[in-house]
């Protein structure tokens, strides 16, 4: 892994169109600002990650959520 | 609100879905009367997931997403259902919505927006507004 030092206003480079920038450092926190083309996924990874298992259980539970969508669907007309 | 989900019959995915990168394409079964669309991998048919639409669970989530520019005029937007808790709830996952083109391509999205929650509890759907005879 390659590991940079910047302050705050510095920012580092990936490729030719994304930018982070380092806004402020608070405490144990470091508050990025990320200048990137809208097609480039930019997400915190603990967020990818839960999008990801929360897929993996909605796949395992596809049959009691069938059962349970009968408690809030609407009557369908016959 | 709470209309039928209208999307193309088999759903392309050029990019998967997260965390299932291999899951390219998704046959599209309307249930419940057209307000949930059961999603099935034409590969693997014991794959599959049910979905809603944005809206009957969160409405102006397409506006808000359209405004920008995350999804098209003419996009249909998706939630992926899920059950928790005990006794069970179905959620919605409005973190990561499926962005469905008029055309089938759809790609799912990952939103860093706290007022989409991963799992939003599925409330009763509205009743479908009456059609004039």
């Amino acid at each position: 892994m390659l590991v940079l030092t910047r302050r705050p206003g510095q920012s580092i480079l990936v490729g030719d169109n994304v930018e982070l920038v380092v806004v402020r450092v608070e405490g144990d926190r470091v508050v990025l600002g990320i200048e990137a083309p809208r097609e480039i996924r930019v997400v915190r990874s603990e967020l990818l990650r839960a999008v990801e298992a929360e897929n993996q259980v909605s796949a395992e539970a596809r049959d009691r959520i069938r059962g349970l969508l009968a408690g809030v669907a609407r009557p369908v007309a016959p | 609100m709470s209309s039928e989900i209208t999307v193309p019959p088999v759903l392309s995915l050029p990019g998967g879905l997260v965390g299932l990168p291999d899951v390219h394409a998704l046959e599209t079964i309307p249930i419940a009367g057209g307000q949930f669309v059961e999603l099935l991998d034409p590969e693997d048919p014991s794959l599959g997931w049910l979905a809603a639409s944005a809206e009957d669970v969160r409405p102006g989530m397409s506006a808000t997403l359209r405004a920008t520019g995350r999804m098209g005029a003419d996009d249909v937007l998706l939630v992926l259902l899920a059950s928790h808790g005990d006794p069970a709830v179905v959620t919605a996952n409005l973190a990561g919505p499926l962005v469905v083109a008029p055309d089938g391509a759809a790609h799912q999205l990952v939103l860093e927006d706290p007022s989409f929650e991963l799992r939003a509890r599925l409330g009763c759907l509205a009743p479908a507004p009456l059609e004039k005879s």
